[in-house]
């Protein structure tokens, strides 16, 4: 931070507390200003100065089925009848709520389109917007050989489950928070199977000091486990997946009442 | 120097970098973490104490947050939350509250220093990355190329 007219520590004090929006924007000032919001110090900082989330947002999110397409409601909480209301959505296809982080709901769409890349989209429960969050930059020669499979939350990571073409590795990718760009990736080679399979469940779920998923392969079951780890950006450049067209499903999500990852123990 | 009033409190005196001398109650000068330390060394007993990273502008709006916070016990929260409202709405512009700041950080009073940072957190919030470079004289350091790269991997940040 050496070239601020600000003592560091101010700086470093002030950035805390903003909004993780303003960050990923902030990230565009300098280049110490860039690999300080993205470090690990930086992540501690926020979470001592962390104050607890509001608990008010619990909603409830349906995607219905109207006139050939599809719209996205929010029912508000759950029983307190409120007339569903409708959402502005960038496109009317079927979409998939995967879970919510961090007050960001994880909403895929089969082929929508952000600014030419194909996105997950992240909804802000307390502002009721739609995010693109870019798909993970992956080393290109594996680009080519993945899939996407599956989405989860788990503690404060979401995490994303890319199969090969042929079936034999699977990888977990790791965001710390909905929005930010992918930060781990877990390689997975399921070697050990005569034929080999990419995993049925997808279930991440939240460990004491970070997660873990378990994946469950005919005739038997991995476990992959990962700590609170420091954030590194990924620098490969971008890329795009093909998301795997969903089928249809129950569409309702639960978004659970916001839990903090910086929330004090 | 250490005085005491009628009502037995005991008096401190602080002295800015510009020579400006403020006698306040010990309670009050023990709100900042750093004073207090010194007291307790046995570094009031003798003269005044130096601040000499203050300004007296400053230090008398410290001061003015000291006072309002070290007798609002028995005050409602609302009361002060309102009263730290008006306090840094009085500064108002991004640098008068830097400097705040700085004074904060070095006296070491942890309430106005987030009170200090939450307000020019909140002022930058929904600014550009141009006006906030304008702001703190951070000078830009990326080449277009890579400005470019840093604006796309963030920018759902700016829609």
């Amino acid at each position: 931070m050496a070239n601020l007219t600000l003592p560091s520590v101010i700086v470093e004090e002030i950035l805390a507390m903003l909004p993780i929006k303003s960050i990923h924007r902030f990230r565009q000032l300098s280049k110490s200003w860039s690999s300080f919001l993205v470090s690990s110090e930086f992540q501690k900082l926020r979470t001592n100065n962390s104050t607890p989330p509001e608990t008010n947002l619990e909603k409830i999110l349906q995607c219905s089925a109207v006139n050939g397409g599809y719209v996205i409601e929010s029912l508000g909480c759950l029983g307190d009848g409120e007339d569903p209301v409708r959402l502005q959505f960038p496109t009317d296809k079927f979409v998939w709520f995967w879970g919510s982080c961090n007050g960001l709901v994880c909403v895929t769409v089969p082929d929508v389109l952000i600014g030419g890349e194909r996105k997950i989209i992240a909804f802000d429960l307390a502002k009721e917007k739609f995010y693109g969050v870019p798909l993970p930059a992956v080393e290109k020669e594996l680009c080519d050989i993945l899939r996407f499979k599956e989405l989860g939350v788990a503690g404060d990571y979401l995490c994303l489950c890319f199969v090969s073409k042929s079936d034999n590795i699977t990888i977990v990718g790791l965001m710390k928070e909905c929005c930010k760009s992918w930060v781990h990736f877990i390689g997975y080679n399921s070697l050990g199977y005569a034929r080999t399979y990419s995993c049925q469940d997808f279930v991440p779920q939240a460990g004491k000091d970070g997660g873990y998923v378990i994946l469950h392969f005919p005739g038997g079951q991995q476990v992959l486990k990962w700590d609170n780890l420091d954030e590194e950006t990924d620098e490969s450049g971008g890329f795009s997946l093909n998301i795997k067209s969903s089928e249809f499903r129950m569409t309702i999500a639960y978004t659970e009442a916001l839990t903090s990852p910086y929330a004090s123990p | 120097m250490s005085i005491t009033t009628e009502n037995n409190e005991k008096m401190i005196t602080l002295m800015s970098s510009d020579g400006e001398e403020f006698v306040v109650e010990e309670a009050v000068a023990a709100q900042s973490q750093t004073i207090k330390h010194l007291i307790e060394d046995g570094c009031s007993t003798e003269g005044s104490i130096p601040l000499p990273n203050v300004t007296g502008r400053v230090l008398s709006e410290v001061i003015q947050y000291c006072k309002k916070h070290s007798s609002s016990d028995d005050k409602e929260e609302k009361e002060l939350e309102a009263w730290d409202a008006e306090f840094v709405k009085a500064a108002d512009d991004h640098v008068a509250l830097t400097d705040l700041m700085m004074a904060a950080n070095f006296l070491d009073i942890k309430g106005l220093l987030d009170l200090v940072a939450q307000t020019l957190a909140n002022m930058i919030t929904g600014k550009s990355p141009e006006e906030v470079r304008r702001m703190w004289n951070i000078k830009n350091d990326f080449t277009p190329e890579e400005a470019e790269k840093v604006r796309k991997e963030n920018q759902w940040a700016f829609e």
